[in-house]
């Protein structure tokens, strides 16, 4: 395995766990404030005991935390692997890391324009 | 908290199903929390991009590190798929959805019948989980096929060679029909911001009947470069406050676990399995978009 697949796939992994993480103690911490799912359906969440008020902020944050670590990690990796590409002088595949990392952008652009 | 744990069973069932066929669970997870949980249906889509995400880091850094998928060929392919999202997205609303729904069906179809039509090889020699390039078709093979990869001799590319399909090849492949490749890829940008459905119902048959990457390398990398394609839609939703991270939590954390065990076992699967599967699927997906194509939308 290349070094750059090595540094992308620990990125990855680091990240995904990482995300895990803050996803299941947000989890957690929505059943201990007694948080259900809003889905619509009239589900209570006002009714906390005080303990689980304490931990009122603890999910959304924790939650919010997970989701913002889970949708950076693929940017992250491309990033990650387009930098390895060039400290290993291998133009070419730093160069598609990179283009991939300007159409991405583009593609924010252009939807925030469109919207 | 039933409804806690119900989210992330079928948050787990999405990842699972994703980390083994490359399509990153999306095909479930919408179904799932619009019909079954009674989410607004945009909700819904902001949530399986979050899964299809997951599905992805997940289970591409195991896939990474066994040498299953490709980086290189992925990074590349994803430079297409990206500028066809954007052209998806630009033509989106001056077409008619159900035209092109209809159209989606009838090439999903077709390469239903392409993939289930392959003949499957015995694995020789090789790292778990290998698999030899596709072999030829038997009977009235499609066209897609790269008569390349019929011939069994397909091995590494010679060391000498600096051309970029060379540099894209695997440890135990050669990559075929590059611009066809990349022509598809960008198809299915354009599919996937058009119809809204996971890019690796188009990318995974691309990289298996054109490009000629046994079908785990297909799938593999799929699922590497899903979640580069799903992280940029994911964060207009999540800027734009369509995701409720009461829900999008459980259904995550069940997504990751499914994701991650899946990846880890998914070599055990036979390739005959995984076929018939993937096979399926794409019937399955087809019924939808046939369904989609003749049901005049209500409040659309």
């Amino acid at each position: 395995m290349s070094r750059t697949v090595e540094s992308v796939a620990r990125a990855l992994r680091v990240g995904a766990w990482a995300a895990f993480a803050c996803l299941l103690a947000g989890t957690l911490a929505m059943l201990v404030a007694g948080i259900e799912p809003d889905i619509g359906l009239g589900a209570p969440t006002s009714a906390v005991d005080p303990a689980a008020s304490l931990l009122g902020l603890a999910p959304a944050v924790l939650t919010w935390a997970g989701i913002a670590v889970t949708v950076v990690m693929p940017v992250a990796a491309v990033v990650v692997a387009g930098v390895s590409y060039r400290r290993d002088d291998d133009r070419r595949a730093a160069a598609s890391a990179a283009l991939v990392i300007a159409l991405m952008a583009s593609a924010l652009v252009v939807a925030g324009a469109i919207r | 908290m039933v409804l806690t744990l119900l989210l992330a069973a079928g948050g787990f069932g999405a990842g699972a199903f994703g980390a083994l066929l490359g399509l990153g669970g999306g095909v479930l997870v919408v179904p799932l929390l619009a019909l079954g949980f009674g989410l607004p249906f945009r909700e819904a889509v902001a949530i399986s991009l979050l899964a299809v995400v997951a599905t992805s880091s997940a289970s591409a850094a195991v896939y990474l590190r066994r040498g299953l998928a490709n980086l290189r060929l992925g990074l590349v392919l994803e430079s297409a798929t990206v500028i066809g999202a954007i052209l998806g997205g630009l033509v989106a609303f001056a077409l008619d959805e159900r035209l092109l729904a209809g159209f989606f069906a009838v090439m999903l179809v077709y390469v239903a019948i392409s993939m289930a039509r392959r003949r499957d090889v015995r694995p020789t020699a090789g790292a778990a989980g290998a698999e030899p390039p596709p072999a030829a078709d038997e009977g009235g093979a499609p066209s897609l096929i790269d008569p390349a990869t019929e011939d069994a001799s397909v091995g590494p590319p010679p060391q000498t060679s600096r051309s970029l399909r060379d540099s894209l090849a695997g440890p135990d492949y050669s990559v075929h029909r590059l611009p066809l490749g990349l022509a598809l890829s960008g198809g299915a940008g354009i599919v996937s911001a058009l119809l809204g459905v996971g890019g690796g119902i188009v990318k995974v048959p691309t990289m298996h009947l054109a490009m000629g990457l046994p079908l785990r390398a297909s799938t593999a990398t799929s699922n590497l470069t899903m979640g580069i394609t799903a992280s940029a839609s994911a964060i207009l939703y999540v800027m734009r406050d369509s995701v409720d991270p009461t829900v999008a939590a459980p259904v995550l954390v069940g997504t990751f676990l499914g994701a991650t065990l899946t990846a880890r076992f998914s070599s055990r699967v036979p390739v005959a399995v995984l076929r018939w599967i993937f096979v399926i699927v794409l019937l399955y997906v087809a019924l939808q978009m046939v369904l989609r194509a003749v049901t005049p939308m209500v409040g659309t």
